[in-house]
């Protein structure tokens, strides 16, 4: 049984410790002893910052009680995706070869994160070298198969197994995690709980594993659309560090963001190949959506943009791990896929990538029109339900990103977030995804508020 | 058999840089793999595209200061 405290939304606790009902030294304690239990129970952890997280905690104390408060998230415990830099642990890309690498200066979010004054506890489990090396296997991590709070049988989804785990699981009030193609949005899903895909460029990639410059987004996975719209606060922003982070105002609680005059937009055709019961739960949704918002019916343009998307990851992949398939270090990664895949991904021609780049612009165009229109476009976050660890994941279909807005709102570097909309008959979570306009977060969250506001399925709890 | 027709270039390519360390069960996969990108290169070549329809990446040149 892990502190209750860890089960209240970033908000409450910001509202305890201010009012000296807990301290930040017995959140980090509480959320160290449950990740070291629990936490390891479900493959969630890779390291356990006690030193750090401790000296962070004590810092923070002193602050508080020197009546000096940093903001909603001073205090307050995280986790971090193992492919962030952080001086005081070692940061192994979830991946044996790179078990023993360490930095010697933090990744920019966990800079900034320190500054805001939360508390860095732990290192998180993830997919080796987040999922570019094209793993067919769930169990492709040197910490084992992510497990899934909800039926440890189950996957609790990739690549950031362990962020999506840690918090559902009541660990830990939030995590980062990171996407190139569906890995925050996918453990999201599986866990139950909400994840917030940024625009690409809006939060500093410096100090992150490299797997896909074009596509690799950093984000929050939290309890609660609030949480994801206050740690967002804290982590975006231009980065000298990072060329590609943009200069655009991004202010958390918006000043005035309107809560109402929503327009949504779902695609003609989203129910194929989606599973049953997350078809009746987005249709519960829809009805609640139709209480605050209008929804139109579109459809999406069938452009190549999945195509497009795999053929830059998998290039962009391959020369990012160059060295790693040259020196033969590729073998002695956990997946058997992982061993393989990169050998071909190495040798894609540079006129198949440059044709990818090509139609990328163009889907971009076409999908700045089309979310122009509306406030988002809303689906599955996934067509399915968590699946159980024996399933191996099936390349040629991309199953776990079965939303047809996923593709091209990863290749556009759009911004989404995943909340939970209901269990299916077996007790595991479904998840709907709101998908916007570039630099639309605000607005994306606002909606993704008010449906938490309106139903209870963020508060559901694993009983496992 | 990496000059097999039937084997995608991709795939004879990969075999030929780094066939030795798989075994024949990893070539398979390998092969398989290669012809999941090409699968998805065909579909991208039969978007059509102009000459003046720039890869979505911009390039500047540098003005000194960041060196």
């Amino acid at each position: 049984m892990t502190n209750p405290l860890l089960g209240l939304s970033i908000g409450e606790l910001g509202q305890k410790l201010r009012s000296g009902e807990t301290k930040p030294t017995i959140l980090a304690r509480a959320a160290m002893d449950a990740l070291d239990s629990n936490g390891r129970e479900l493959n969630a952890v890779a390291t356990i910052m006690e030193e750090r997280g401790m000296r962070e905690a004590e810092r923070a104390e002193r602050e508080m009680a020197a009546g000096h408060y940093r903001g909603p998230l001073h205090g307050i415990p995280w986790g971090a995706k193992d492919l962030l830099a952080a001086v005081g642990a070692p940061t192994t890309w979830g991946a044996t070869p790179f078990r023993n690498q360490s930095f010697e200066y933090d990744a920019t979010v966990v800079k900034r994160l320190e500054q805001a004054g939360a508390v860095l506890v732990a290192k998180l489990a993830m997919i080796e070298l987040a999922g570019g090396m094209g793993y067919e296997e769930l169990d492709a991590a040197w910490t084992g198969p992510g497990r899934n709070p909800w039926n440890p049988d189950a996957w609790a989804g990739g690549s950031s197994s362990g962020s999506g785990a840690a918090v559902a699981a009541r660990l830990l009030p939030f995590a980062i995690g990171s996407e190139t193609f569906g890995s925050i949005v996918t453990p999201a899903s599986y866990c139950g709980i909400s994840g917030l895909r940024p625009t690409y460029g809006r939060v500093s990639r410096y100090g992150a594993m490299a797997l896909s410059w074009t596509l690799d987004k950093l984000g929050p996975l939290c309890r609660t659309a609030e949480d994801c719209g206050l740690v967002l606060n804290a982590i975006a922003g231009p980065d000298e560090n990072d060329p590609t982070s943009v200069q655009r105002s991004f202010q958390y609680p918006a000043v005035h963001q309107r809560h109402d005059g929503f327009r949504l937009a779902v695609p003609v055709g989203w129910e194929r190949g989606t599973d049953p019961e997350v078809v009746s739960n987005l249709n519960e949704s829809l009805e609640t959506l139709s209480e605050f918002a209008t929804i139109e019916e579109i459809n999406l343009p069938d452009m190549p943009a999945s195509q497009a998307a795999r053929i830059i990851i998998a290039a962009e992949g391959a020369s990012a791990f160059e060295d790693l398939i040259v020196d033969g270090q590729v073998m002695r990664l956990q997946a058997p896929s992982c061993r393989v895949k990169p050998h071909v991904y190495a040798t894609i021609p540079a006129s198949d990538y440059l044709r990818a780049t090509r139609i990328r612009r163009q889907v971009s165009v076409v999908y700045d029109r089309i979310t122009s229109q509306y406030d988002a476009i809303v689906g599955p976050t996934t067509g399915n339900v968590a699946p159980l660890l024996t399933s191996t994941l099936d390349r040629s279909s991309r199953p776990t990103t079965s939303a047809p807005i996923g593709a091209p709102g990863n290749l556009a570097g759009l911004p989404a977030i995943a909340v939970p909309n209901g269990l299916e008959g077996s007790g595991m979570p479904t998840s709907l995804q709101f998908t916007g306009r570039a630099w639309n977060e605000p607005r994306l969250l606002a909606l993704a508020k008010e449906y938490q506001a309106r139903t209870n399925h963020h508060e559901n709890v694993p009983t496992v | 058999m990496s000059t097999d027709p039937k084997i995608p270039a991709m795939a004879a390519a990969a075999l030929q840089l780094y066939g030795k360390r798989l075994d024949s069960h990893q070539q398979e996969l390998l092969i398989k793999t290669a012809q999941q990108l090409e699968d998805a290169a065909n579909d991208l070549r039969l978007w059509e595209l102009l000459n003046g329809d720039e890869p979505d990446f911009t390039f500047s040149a540098l003005d000194g200061q960041d060196l």
